[in-house]
């Protein structure tokens, strides 16, 4: 983790920005150094940590901020940051500039699913650069029973992908497997969610020539998971400050509803929530153990949801309004709640963990 | 108490590496907890209860971990925070007795007469403690519980001496206690905050009577305290007259130390108990949903609790940010118990002889429930907590 000093510049400014400029391009988000923050200075990044990665993530949930930074500063250099020394040098430099963006396919709910088709692997491939192809030369067994790079290829269905229109490669979990497939070789599909906020395709594979990284998906999916707990703090706190706001102002029986104490608990149990998921995404973001990111997901993710739902309450009819920016809130809350693993399979999974029964 | 893979590893204090210290903590510990103290608290008498609390804190003061944060001047640890942190884990891991009954002279008595009394209340009171004089905290009374400051207790001054009338309730351990820290109005006309003294009330003066009442498990925890014309000398008042006001702050400001983090870590030692028993009901989804959540809540109740000691570390005390903390730990004591009922099933209905000195966890969980209530309605209610965050975290006006 950065040291304090440069975390609270790079708080402010982020801020600053976010709230100053609204829609930025990517080019003028990428021009900040925010896609390369993890990215090491010998390709072309920032060189620091996950941490920091949260921190943005969590000032663009404050304004429920719309682009490519969480498919590939999250999920793109997740899986690049471990994948060979060929994929890294493709990669993150051209990332770290802003020319290219990579996302991954890690969660596809229920109707997602991928078999890797055998015949279409072949050993040639291994480490290939962006865009490239698998051979075609017939291998025995499939990558997801022999680890480590060897080349496949893909067929079946992924969804719920951010931001693939806009990506030029995508990472694809097959299993615990990870495949980097370029995107040229896709027709991504929109799934307008209700939540606008997030930009999400499906697309059908048919035997694409997919590169093998090293890495797992699970891992990739924690650290996702992670992300997104980050992403609900900034969201909760922007929604606990617009309540506390009307509360304050909002007068009925001559004074504002605030002074109610019917409601002075209601935006408490805000805060509780709020304070516990804080605590919790923050630790994860430093220290990002399988328990830590499932803890964060489940803690966060409930709490998002919680002070966003309260907010339409509170706000009362206005809250109810397409105008009013309570619903993108909760909206948003939603779609984090049951994206990368939802609530409740992160709190089974904690258990099992506790428990020390089998995962 | 091992660290489990579902567990956060937490606490950096940075600066120094506190693994000796812990390794000496717990090879003390290790040592010197009573063999058997469990078996011996169960079922046991009243008077057994206090044999073993003095035992063990005279065992604690020889061994130098009677008062680890109090100055050394005053024969205290004086420990930095961190290695008092670190004690209070090692305390709760080695299943050591809670010591209850010194309680409120280690912190809130010690604290008081520390930040407020003069030198010659410190010479009078503090070496008495670490001697194992008890003490209680006559705060509540009858028509004064949340609302404290409505208190009616009366202390007139005659000569050089008070002489107080009134009712104290729910005062905890009065029956065993040397000392009393004891709210008085000394000016009725005042506005209720500012009439208010702080006194130190001998236990034995006359006038006073002590008579226990039982908690809803039949334990004569708590006491009401009739005062008859009890003199009290001027000596003995804290701070100035109609001034206690702002040392009771200080005394309620000392429930949010590292001793906390004990209660904390306390629960997690119960709650592996519960894991152990779960896991062998052979849990379905739906409990192990209920587990897990358990299990992150009382995981970020530990960063929460974390985070309010690197706050009184940085700037020497704590906020509101101690409500967030006492309403997190009163409402996970309750659900650690309700979800141990839920997983015993009958077999948790059944009454048993109670084990004392555990604190709030014996993992007998009916007894275990129905204590928790005593973390939610004392100490400022988790109604008054949430009040105090909506006003004083939030800025939400006065209702």
């Amino acid at each position: 983790m950065a040291d304090p000093e440069l975390r609270a510049t790079l708080r402010e400014e982020s801020a600053r920005f976010l709230t100053t400029v609204a829609d930025p391009s990517w080019a003028r988000v990428a021009a900040l150094g925010w896609p390369g923050i993890e990215i090491p200075e010998e390709h072309g990044g920032l060189g620091l940590s996950f941490a920091e990665t949260c921190l943005l993530l969590e000032e663009q949930g404050r304004v429920l901020h719309r682009g490519p930074y969480f498919a590939t500063a999250v999920l793109g250099v997740g899986a690049l940051l471990g994948a060979t020394e060929e994929q890294r040098a493709a990669w993150l430099p051209r990332i770290a500039s802003g020319e290219a963006i990579v996302t991954a396919a890690v969660d596809g709910g229920a109707g997602a699913a991928l078999t890797l088709d055998a015949r279409g692997s072949g050993p040639d491939s291994r480490g290939s650069a962006p865009g490239a192809r698998g051979s075609a030369a017939d291998t025995p067994g499939s990558a997801a029973d022999t680890p480590g790079p060897a080349p496949a290829r893909l067929t079946g269905a992924i969804a719920f992908v951010p931001d693939l229109d806009v990506a030029d490669a995508v990472v694809v979990a097959a299993g615990d497997a990870l495949f980097l497939v370029s995107a040229s070789d896709l027709e991504p599909v929109a799934q307008p969610t209700h939540d606008r906020t997030r930009s999400l395709f499906s697309a059908h594979l048919r035997g694409v020539a997919a590169d093998p990284m090293p890495g797992s998906a699970q891992t990739l999916r924690d650290r996702a998971a992670i992300a997104l707990a980050a992403d609900c703090v900034g969201g909760a706190a922007a929604a606990l400050d617009m309540t506390v706001a009307y509360l304050q102002d909002r007068r009925q029986f001559g004074k504002p509803i605030g002074a109610f104490q019917a409601l002075q608990h209601r935006a408490a149990d805000m805060l509780l929530a709020l304070e516990n998921a804080r605590s919790a995404a923050a630790h994860a973001a430093t220290d990002p153990t399988p328990a830590a990111a499932s803890i964060a997901k489940s803690v966060a993710g409930e709490a998002f949801v919680h002070v966003a739902a309260e907010t339409v309450s509170l706000h009362g009819g206005i809250g109810f309004t397409w105008e009013h920016d309570a619903h993108r809130f909760l909206k948003r809350a939603k779609l984090n709640q049951a994206w990368m693993g939802d609530t409740g399979a992160h709190r089974e999974r904690l258990a099992r963990l506790a428990l020390g029964m089998e995962a | 108490m091992s660290l489990s893979p579902a567990d956060l590893e937490v606490g950096d204090w940075g600066g120094e590496d506190l693994g000796p210290w812990r390794a000496e903590v717990a090879a003390w510990l290790a040592a010197n907890v009573p063999a058997g103290w469990r078996e011996r608290m169960t079922g046991a008498t009243e008077e057994e209860y206090v044999a073993l609390q003095r035992e063990w804190f005279a065992t604690l003061r020889a061994g130098g971990y009677a008062a680890p944060h109090w100055p050394a001047e005053w024969g205290g640890g004086g420990l930095s925070l961190a290695r008092q942190i670190v004690l209070a884990e090692e305390l709760a891991r080695a299943r050591a007795p809670h010591i209850g009954l010194f309680h409120i002279g280690l912190y809130h008595a010690a604290a008081t007469v520390l930040h407020a009394g003069t030198d010659a209340q410190r010479a009078k009171y503090l070496p008495g403690i670490l001697d194992g004089e008890v003490w209680c905290q006559g705060f509540s009374e009858p028509g004064a519980g949340s609302d404290l400051a409505s208190l009616q207790t009366r202390a007139r001054l005659d000569g050089d001496t008070y002489v107080v009338n009134g009712q104290k309730i729910w005062t905890t351990n009065a029956q065993h206690a040397r000392w009393c820290l004891l709210l008085a109005r000394t000016n009725p006309d005042a506005p209720k905050h500012r009439g208010i003294s702080y006194f130190v009330l001998d236990m034995r003066a006359s006038g006073l009577d002590v008579r226990p009442i039982a908690t809803s498990l039949g334990e004569p925890e708590f006491c009401e305290v009739f005062l008859d014309d009890v003199m009290i000398h001027e000596s003995d008042r804290i701070g100035a007259e109609n001034e206690g006001w702002a040392v009771i702050l200080r005394t309620l400001a000392e429930e949010r130390g590292p001793h906390v983090l004990e209660n904390v870590e306390r629960l997690r030692v119960a709650r592996a108990t519960l894991y152990e028993q779960a896991r062998a009901m052979d849990p379905d989804a739906a409990m192990l949903r209920e587990l897990g959540a358990l299990h992150a809540d009382t995981e970020v109740l530990r960063l929460l609790c974390h985070r309010m000691l690197a706050e009184l570390e940085r700037a020497g005390g704590v906020g509101p940010q101690s409500s967030v903390v006492k309403v997190a730990y009163s409402e996970l004591l309750a659900r650690v118990a309700d979800l141990g009922l839920r997983v015993r099933g009958l077999d948790a209905q059944l009454e048993r002889p109670m084990t004392l000195g555990v604190h709030y966890e014996s993992t007998d969980w009916l007894v275990d429930y129905l204590n928790s209530w005593a973390w939610t309605i004392s100490g400022g209610s988790n109604e008054i907590q949430r009040t105090i965050i909506a006003e004083r975290m939030l800025g939400l006006p006065r209702g």
